[in-house]
């Protein structure tokens, strides 16, 4: 087991009253955690920690084993950090390599030719070397999202922090994009934040659901798939006491909840499925899925 | 699949970065369309107005390098400052500080100060091979009119883009070009106008003098002679150098933490008590009093009105 090279302590953040997250407690090893979660529930709150971004209001953050309390801290994390925001704007006027190549002079690879060979080797990783020196504004939404991720890349980073990485990108895309990512977090801690759980089941050893700002579920993804064991079935007709029931292609209903009626034809549960009886067990109301 | 290239073990230091972000930041300014429109605009009209015998060498000529240079980059700096403003969120998590971005757009602004020198530099060299009359200084000896160059030129091109950068910085709603503009335009034409209703005095003198462009020579009715305005232009020339550093220092404090901030306010409180000094010898110095010189070399001092 590897030594933790991201730890949270009772991690507390509070925006105008409201709490963003409370009590957050982590101990994170090289490999890829999924972050899932409802909007809102602090994600994107719990990721621009982890990127530096935002400091806590209460508890201890220690990454890549440096507690986070003086900017010299936070400079040394930096250098061995990438980090996608949920929402990246660029430039205008700039082209794909000219941004990332602007992104790895602020990451200080101030030599012009590893700097330039860096940022073809994360602009070909993420597919766009044949298009490096159009403009960015005349790419396509995925195009633009990939060119995030390459400046997320650069210098591969212990500690790379993407919030919803495979937002915009075809289904294509988003396979190529699983790839790179899974080298990425061979030597690296990677955390993602994604509503996608096919993704977070594809990747990820690990995943973290939160709900309003607490940890609800943190553990390896095979064992929230397992507590969904029995809790998914197939139907003619929407069943009523489902969490969750929707029609699928072959016109059978597909019904999500705390126990399947006797003989009812049980089907092999997703993370997805997983994920809809976790968050149905902690809200208020039965979640309701229309079709 | 590309190979997973060897992590940078290099720890590059910052002035290292800061020279290397300084360089791309003023290729941007270099590049700019409207920097070199400006840029066009300042030599069409110098050459333009050059061929012109009657020209008013320390007066209407300097407002071109002023006009074209100064304000268009006033304006280029702060788009450029605000260019980033979407990215600030994966900027924030990179280890070059917010200074060393903010200190690389400060170094880009010496590109319109080197168009300003190359003026004042072709300025001189016309004065030296095609001499004026001398009563086309006005009062003004070779000191005062190298100072009167120089503030309308070099300092001007170097402190309305600062001040572009600064307002880039720390200007949070849509339009701050704009505004930026107007508020610049309108206090440098107040303080003249102020100016231009009396003969001299204090008051009408230090508002002049307070603006970060004034005109110490003017035409005077009928074009036949020349009014020489108050103030001393060598110590306008340092306050104008102090409002440079103020400007900077402004726009340094932005995203600026703990030691540094202290460090920049400092160096702003020195800055600012410099400027006052000279801005109060500005006014002080000089002329008391507006004089108008004919071509025949006589010299009238106005009234007081």
């Amino acid at each position: 087991m590897s030594a933790p090279t991201v730890e949270l302590v009772d991690v507390g953040k509070r925006f105008r009253g409201a709490t963003a997250l409370g009590g957050v407690d982590l101990s994170l090893t090289p490999g890829i955690t999924g972050l899932l979660g409802p909007n809102g529930a602090g994600k994107t709150t719990l990721l621009r920690i982890l990127a530096t971004v935002l400091g806590a209001d209460e508890g201890v953050v220690r990454l890549l084993n440096r507690e986070l309390t003086t900017p010299q801290d936070r400079t040394a994390v930096r250098r061995r950090l990438g980090y996608l925001p949920q929402e990246l704007g660029f430039p205008r006027g700039f082209s794909a390599f000219r941004f990332v190549d602007y992104m790895a002079v602020l990451k200080e690879w101030t030599d012009p030719p590893p700097r330039h060979a860096e940022v073809r080797r994360v602009l070909e990783q993420v597919d766009l070397a044949g298009i490096a020196t159009k403009r960015i504004n005349t790419l396509s939404g995925g195009q633009r999202r990939r060119v995030a991720l390459a400046q997320a890349l650069l210098g591969c980073p212990d500690l790379l922090v993407l919030d919803e990485p495979t937002t915009g990108l075809d289904p294509e895309q988003r396979v190529a994009l699983r790839a790179v990512l899974a080298e990425a977090g061979r030597a690296a801690t990677l955390v993602l934040a994604t509503h996608q759980t096919e993704d977070v089941a594809a990747l990820c050893d690990r995943v973290i659901v939160l709900s309003s700002g607490h940890v609800q579920f943190d553990g390896r993804v095979p064992e929230l798939v397992a507590a969904a064991d029995g809790r998914v079935w197939l139907a003619d007709t929407p069943d009523p006491d489902a969490q969750a029931s929707w029609r699928t292609g072959s016109g059978r209903y597909r019904n999500v909840g705390q126990a399947a009626p006797p003989a009812a034809e049980v089907v092999e549960p997703t993370l997805e499925d997983a994920y809809l009886l976790l968050r149905g067990a902690s809200a208020p109301d039965p979640i309701e899925v229309t079709t | 699949m590309t190979s997973v290239a060897q992590r940078s073990t290099v720890a590059m230091s910052r002035p290292r970065t800061l020279g290397v972000l300084a360089r791309i930041e003023a290729r941007r300014f270099a590049r700019h369309p409207l920097f070199l429109a400006g840029v066009a605009l300042c030599g069409f009209a110098t050459i333009y107005v050059a061929n012109d015998a009657k020209s008013d060498v320390l007066g209407g000529d300097g407002f071109f390098p002023a006009l074209f240079v100064g304000v268009v980059s006033m304006v280029v700096a702060y788009r450029l400052t605000r260019s980033t403003r979407r990215s600030a969120e994966a900027l924030d998590a990179v280890p070059t500080a917010a200074t060393t971005r903010t200190g690389a757009l400060c170094l880009a602004c010496l590109v319109p100060a080197a168009v300003g020198m190359l003026w004042l530099a072709f300025m001189l060299f016309a004065i030296r091979r095609w001499p004026p009359q001398p009563w086309m200084f006005g009062t003004f000896g070779p000191g005062d009119r190298v100072s009167i160059l120089a503030g309308e030129s070099v300092l001007a091109c170097l402190g309305a883009p600062l001040l572009g950068v600064a307002a880039g910085r720390w200007f949070r709603f849509p339009g701050g070009a704009v505004l930026l503009l107007l508020g610049v335009v309108g206090w440098v034409t107040a303080g003249f106008a102020v100016a231009i209703n009396t003969s001299g005095g204090l008051l009408p003198t230090g508002l002049r003098l307070s603006t970060p462009f004034t005109f110490f020579l003017t035409t005077g009715r009928g074009s036949r002679s020349l009014d020489s305005w108050t103030g001393s232009p060598e110590w306008y020339l340092l306050w104008l150098v102090a409002l440079c550093g103020l400007a900077a220092i402004a726009a340094l404090l932005h995203g600026a933490t703990d030691t540094a901030r202290t460090r920049l306010l400092r160096v702003g409180a020195l800055c600012l008590a410099v400027g006052l000094l000279a801005y109060a010898l500005a006014v002080t110095g000089g002329l008391s009093r507006v004089v108008t010189v004919h071509p025949d070399g006589t010299r009238t001092t106005a009234a007081a009105r």
